[in-house]
């Protein structure tokens, strides 16, 4: 009895205090991490190049989750002096609002360069991160600071950046050809990759970012060719003489699908990157086209007009289901899957002109991503999943901007005479 | 038992009886007189008039009482009031926060001596006001000693989603304090909110900082723990104790 009444004593003095902690509610606000970055050491007599700085920098803003604190804001040296001490004056850093502290140096041997990085969150005085690139060209420098970038990204947000990725787009530069052309995610180092004169159109990357699928009209019929980084182009990938129109490579292994006429009637099909194993996927008598996979490579989203309009459908590869995904409109097309899954974005047509839009892979809810109003067509996925490629005709001739998925930061990334289309983001780059 | 009986005429004639008559009429002169002339406040009672005080003012952490005029139950007013010898004086100027004390149980016409004769208004007020002090005594925590910071106990915490004129103005700075220090919100975009219990002290320092529910990502977790210690020190509460942060990814502007 006396146990039991200690225990009802206990629970009646417990439950109320641990019943009456106030609790509140705290909203978000969009803002990035706020980051120092001090400038990385250099060996004497290899110094770094001017733009090193400004290129981290721009690689760790790209993310739109963390924004450089102004050096002339620092209590501290704007450059990385005692690289090695295992502390750092973090009361310093937080006093100027640094949530983060980026140092580096950097070693130049026998003509290859290490560039080490080290990466604080101030605001618990916690080292997040030790690393870095050894036996790198001296060339390579503008790549490795976006490499460093990417990485310093991912410490805070648990996310690699995609400032060192690369972006294909088709452009005829004012022309009548089209020609590929490949650019760094930023916008800047663009540089032909095609130069046959022909008409050369839908670029789409192998998962390790090596090889470059893309549509060619140079041998007169509509015609799939390889890529390869490093090497001259022509692979031709399906010797048939079916026309080819796009072929989109899945991101889990070496299969591409592949967009076949035959007969006057278009079916999608997979083949290998060599060419071998084709195997017909749809087989209707309407136009189907625009394949998408899904990150797992087990399932295809694909443009049919087996309705009477072009509509987005996912197709199960596995057990050959295939459902209709798009009912909004009569025009549905370009789906692209995003690398996590969770949404697959399509070009809509809005009265008489495109937007871009994201819907669930189940259906279940959509949303506009771009909506000018002026021609916004061809989605194409960063790696991360937190932005988005296409081409927009909002300055009078079609040109490629990025957006955040969260509708935030559209940025132009080409300047080109004529028009660029068909954006492709590449996987991550080594 | 045996009676006998005395005719009116012969008691009439009787000394003794006139005598006791006289006594008896003057006795009963000056009861009237009493009655009459008596001061009025007792009369005021005794009459049906509702007696106004002036409310007293609540500690503001204090759950507030009931009510004084929900109890006792107003008693049904007797059938027959006496009549006043003369109209009560006029109520005191209405005040600006008023209350109307149910009248005591009026005494029967029956009894015109009642043994304990109904408290003034002034006894009443006196006792309500007691009465008061002693439930806000029992309620109210033990003072802190001097130059000692009060203790960090919850008892006299709102409950939460409660509106409380004490913690909500710091609720409300700490909102926007802690929102303006929250960077990187959107690495917990599709997540479920991190919740933090935190220990402020009275001066708004936070003596310590406990994840108690992750959002499943440790980086969105670290966001908010960032943005509870940038904001450190916290304006100073009301009183020290234990708060819960639920930090939503939802972006406001």
């Amino acid at each position: 009895m006396k146990k039991l009444f200690a225990f009802l004593a206990f629970t009646a003095l417990a439950l109320p205090a641990q019943a009456q902690r106030i609790r509140i509610d705290i909203n978000a606000a969009q803002r990035p991490i706020p980051v120092a970055v001090q400038r990385f050491s250099a060996t004497p007599g290899t110094p770094l190049p001017d733009d090193f700085y400004g290129l981290l920098v721009g690689g760790l803003e790209y993310s739109s989750l963390i924004n450089a604190v102004r050096p002339d804001a620092f209590l501290e040296s704007r450059d990385t002096k005692d690289f090695e001490s295992p502390a750092i004056p973090c009361e310093s850093w937080k006093a100027i609002g640094a949530e983060g502290l980026v140092q580096g140096e950097l070693r130049e041997q026998q003509g290859k360069v290490q560039v080490r990085y080290r990466v604080w969150d101030t605001t618990r005085c916690r080292l997040l991160g030790d690393s870095g690139y050894r036996d790198r060209d001296r060339a390579e420098l503008p790549l490795l600071a976006h490499l460093v970038a990417d990485d310093i990204v991912e410490r805070f947000t648990g996310r690699r950046g995609v400032s060192s990725t690369e972006i294909a787009y088709a452009s005829d530069n004012g022309r009548k050809n089209k020609e590929i052309w490949v650019m760094s995610a930023d916008g800047s180092n663009k540089r032909r990759v095609t130069n046959n004169g022909s008409i050369n159109l839908f670029p789409s990357w192998s998962p390790d970012g090596k090889t470059l699928a893309y549509t060619s009209f140079k041998g007169g019929l509509s015609e799939l060719y390889l890529l390869f980084r490093g090497t001259k182009p022509g692979q031709k990938l399906i010797n048939t003489r079916d026309e080819k129109f796009r072929g989109v490579w899945s991101p889990s292994d070496g299969t591409l699908a592949v967009v076949v006429a035959r007969q006057g009637n278009t079916d999608i099909y997979t083949v290998r990157s060599d060419g071998s194993n084709p195997v017909r996927i749809t087989d209707s008598r309407a136009i189907e086209s625009s394949p998408a996979w899904s990150p797992d490579g087990r399932r295809l989203a694909f443009v049919s007009d087996r309705t009477g309009s072009p509509q987005v459908w996912i197709r199960d590869l596995d057990s050959g289901e295939e459902h209709r995904l798009t009912y909004s409109g009569d025009y549905n097309a370009s789906p692209a899957w995003s690398p996590t899954g969770e949404w697959i974005a399509y070009t809509a047509q809005a009265g008489n002109d495109f937007d871009i839009y994201l819907i669930t892979p189940d259906g279940s809810y959509t949303q506009p991503l771009v909506s000018s109003g002026r021609g916004d067509e061809d989605p194409a996925w960063s790696p991360d999943g937190r932005k988005v490629a296409f081409s927009s005709n909002r300055r009078g001739r079609k040109e490629i901007y990025r957006i955040d998925v969260t509708g935030q930061n559209t940025t132009l990334l080409t300047d080109a005479a004529g028009n660029c289309t068909n954006p492709a983001w590449s996987p991550w780059l080594e | 038992m045996s009676s006998s009986y005395v005719p009116v005429e012969s008691l009439l004639e009787s000394s003794a009886f006139r005598r006791l008559f006289v006594v008896s009429l003057v006795g009963h002169l000056l009861v009237y007189g009493f009655l009459v002339f008596r001061p009025s406040s007792s009369a005021t009672l005794i009459a049906a008039a509702p007696v106004m005080v002036q409310m007293v003012d609540m500690p503001k952490s204090a759950p507030a009482p009931a009510p004084p005029a929900a109890k006792p139950p107003a008693p049904k007013p007797p059938e027959e009031k006496p009549k006043p010898p003369e109209p009560p004086p006029p109520p005191p100027k209405p005040v600006v926060k008023e209350i109307v004390i149910p009248k005591e149980p009026a005494p029967l016409p029956a009894k015109p001596k009642p043994k304990t004769p109904p408290p003034s208004a002034e006894e009443l007020l006196a006792k309500m006001t007691q009465r008061v002090e002693h439930q806000e005594a029992a309620k109210a925590p033990p003072a802190p000693a001097p130059g000692e910071a009060p203790a960090a106990d919850q008892q006299g915490l709102p409950s939460p989603g409660m509106f409380d004129p004490l913690f909500s103005p710091w609720i409300a700075r700490v909102k926007l304090f802690v929102k303006s220090n929250w960077s990187g919100a959107s690495v917990c975009e599709g997540k479920t909110m991190p919740v933090f219990n935190v220990d402020v002290d009275a001066s708004g320092h936070l003596s310590s900082i406990e994840l108690s529910q992750s959002s499943g990502d440790p980086h969105c977790d670290d966001t908010g723990e960032r943005a509870l210690r940038k904001s450190d020190p916290l304006p100073p509460p009301p009183r020290a104790g234990q708060f819960e942060l639920r930090l939503d990814p939802k972006v406001t502007s």
